[in-house]
This record gives C-alpha cells, sequence and structure tokens, in this order.
C-alpha cells in the first residue's frame, strides 16, 4: 500500500502521505496521532501505552484496520506499541414528541409511534482517554 | 501508569478546517454541495444534467475528485463549467484542506454555485465534513434497494438523495417500495428525488431543487446582511 509518496515525510504535522488521506482509518489515525503526541507532551508522559477511543457504529470504523495504521504511524513516537482500543457506540434515537431514547435505528418511537424521531447517538468519534508513563 | 481522560474528538483538526472553509463559502456568499455516491452512479451525469436545466445567468463551478485521471473533469470543461480536478492517488475521501486549496482556484464570486464532486465510495466520504451547505446522497437503480440499510450514515447525513438510471428499474429486481420503506426507515424527513439522466426523467426537479437551497441561502444571507459578515 506504500506508494512514492511515501518518500515525502513531513514529520512536523504528520501529513505523511502528502496530501493523501488513505482509507478513512488511516486518516482517522494520523488525527488521532497528533492529539496524542500533543497531550503526551502536556502530560509529560514518556510512554502511551493504551489510546481508549469511543466511535459510533455509523461510522462504520474497522478496529483492526485502524490499530494497523496506529501502529504504523506511531513508529519512532513515545506512544509506539500503543494499544488502541476501540469501543463501539451503537445508534439510539430520540423521539421529538414524547422525548423517550430507544436504543437502534428506529423509524418511529416505540412508545408513541411518532415518526419524529433524531439520531441520539451512534456517529461520535473520540478519544475517550489515554494511559501512559510519566518519568 | 497514569490515566489521561481527553473526551476529545479525534476529527478535531478536520472540523476545524471545514469550519473555516464553511465561512469563507458564507462570505463569498457560495452555496457549495457535497455530492456522495458510487462510484458510476452517475455523479457526473447528473451535475451536467443539472447544468443544462438551469436558466442563463445561473452559474456553477465544480470541485472534481477522483483517484486518477481528469476524464469527468474534461467532461465537465467541454459544458464551460469551471473545474478544478483534485487526485487523491490511493485517498478515498476528500479532505476539507484539499477543499480549501481547490477553491482559491476557482472564479467562485461569478459563480455563486459550487458541487464538489467526492470520490466514489459510500463510507469514507460522509465522515468528513467539507464546509458544506449540504450533502447530496446519490444512489442508482444498479446498486440494489438494500444499500440504506448498508450504508446508514450517508442517508442519515444527506439533505436529499437522488435514486439514479430510474430507465434501469424495468428487468430489475430494484424494489422502488422496499428502497423508499429502507430511506425511511434511516431518515423519515429525507427528500427522495428519481432520476435518469440518460431519460432527463427528474432532472428538472434536481435542478429545482439545487436552485430552492441557493434561494434559502440567499434569503439567510440578506437576513443577515445588516450585521457584520464574521
Amino acid at each position: 500500500m506504500l506508494g512514492p509518496e511515501f518518500s515525502r515525510i513531513i514529520p512536523e504535522n504528520l501529513w505523511i502521505f502528502g496530501n493523501n488521506p488513505g482509507m478513512h482509518e488511516l486518516a482517522i489515525a494520523r488525527n488521532l496521532l497528533r492529539q496524542v503526541l500533543e497531550v503526551s507532551e502536556q502530560e509529560k508522559l514518556v510512554r502511551v501505552r493504551l489510546v481508549a477511543l469511543k466511535a459510533g457504529v455509523l461510522r462504520q470504523i474497522v478496529a483492526e484496520t485502524l490499530s494497523e495504521a496506529f501502529a504504523f504511524l506511531a513508529l519512532g513516537t513515545v506512544a509506539r506499541g500503543a494499544k488502541v482500543r476501540l469501543a463501539e457506540i451503537p445508534a439510539r434515537v430520540r423521539c421529538r414528541a414524547c422525548g423517550k431514547e430507544e436504543e437502534g435505528f428506529l423509524a418511529s418511537c416505540p412508545s408513541c409511534r411518532s415518526a419524529e424521531i433524531e439520531l441520539a447517538a451512534g456517529r461520535e468519534l473520540f478519544i475517550d482517554y489515554i494511559e501512559g508513563d510519566r518519568k | 501508569m497514569v490515566r489521561v481522560g481527553l473526551k476529545r474528538d479525534i476529527l478535531e483538526m478536520e472540523n476545524r478546517q471545514a469550519t473555516a472553509n464553511r465561512r469563507y463559502f458564507d462570505r463569498r456568499r457560495i452555496v457549495a454541495f457535497n455530492l456522495i455516491g458510487s462510484p458510476g452512479c452517475g455523479k457526473t451525469s447528473l451535475i451536467e444534467a443539472a447544468h443544462r436545466r438551469f436558466p442563463k445567468g445561473f452559474r456553477l463551478a465544480v470541485i472534481e475528485g477522483d483517484l486518477a485521471s481528469d476524464k469527468d473533469a474534461r467532461r465537465l470543461r467541454k459544458l464551460k463549467i469551471p473545474v478544478v480536478q483534485v487526485n487523491t492517488g490511493r485517498g478515498c475521501h476528500l479532505t476539507p484542506r484539499m477543499i480549501a486549496a481547490a477553491a482559491r482556484k476557482l472564479p467562485l464570486e461569478k459563480a455563486g454555485l459550487l458541487i464538489i464532486e467526492n470520490i466514489g465510495n459510500l463510507v469514507c466520504p460522509v465522515n468528513f465534513d467539507l464546509g458544506e451547505t449540504a450533502k447530496v446522497g446519490v444512489l442508482s437503480v444498479a446498486e440494489g434497494d438494500d444499500k440504506p440499510e448498508k450504508y446508514p450514515l450517508l442517508f442519515r447525513e444527506a439533505s436529499v438523495l437522488l435514486l439514479n438510471k430510474l430507465d434501469l428499474l424495468p428487468g430489475s429486481d430494484f424494489s422502488r417500495r422496499a428502497f423508499l420503506a429502507a430511506v425511511k426507515k434511516i431518515n423519515p424527513g429525507l427528500p427522495v428525488i428519481e432520476v435518469s439522466c440518460r431519460t432527463g426523467e427528474g432532472t428538472r426537479e434536481w435542478a429545482e431543487w439545487i436552485k430552492s437551497q441557493a434561494e434559502a441561502s440567499r434569503r439567510k444571507w440578506e437576513g443577515n446582511s445588516g450585521k457584520a459578515v464574521r
């Protein structure tokens, strides 16, 4: 998967594939590493051991692909070898009529039958926490 | 071992750029659409079809995303549409950074309407906000009526859905009823425009939809015109 653009390494901002984001897991991994490194510096971590993420099911993120991309990008950084753990958040809808929330990707409210529903959960994408060592 | 709680959006940087793009478009009073659909679903044809339906003076510009080649861009240049080609190589989606760079190469002040044709893909492009006014989902009859369930986020995030290649419906297994029911299940308020770029059916409605969105944006800008633009 590495093409000639691999030689265009720009370590400062980690756009290591130039302007090429790759599959969405790779683009996400790159954004993730940038933040992990930023936080490690602020928190004076010398080593990052675990990166815990939460992602809504609708994001359709393949955990293995994300882990692999992260592992590759993190080589040579304090996050090298860190484990990436992805917890999936199921979809949930909220009824605008009665206010009830229900798990699933539902068309109408199971309680009051209203079709006025909105997505309450399922499209999140955030770093929950990281674990690591201080000197 | 220490634990640092974060709860931080992973796409923070991307989203910040998308917000900057949105402000850039807003200031120049540009309505921008992000066209998302599979390879071969007819995205470029739909741009051509809309262009043909627009009244004189209604100008558009296009950012054409493609893995490789400028075939689609050449098609649009033939119609004298200003177009910037963005080749992503192996990238499966356009990023807000690419849009920021591409938009500056287009005569947008003259156009007022920008259509971004994303890379053919139903998953990745939906994850990246480009700063568009609205996402337009495209699906063709040939892809099957089960796609809303398989790729729910697109059907959730789109402001309108175009069902293209309607001319293929006779003789196919595509069930309009099942498809519309599946869409309704995911996004009950999503308007669906059924189109055939080949026969021209529905292309007027598609062009009308674009015009109505442009009108809505104009009203919003005019309503704000007394105030200083951010």
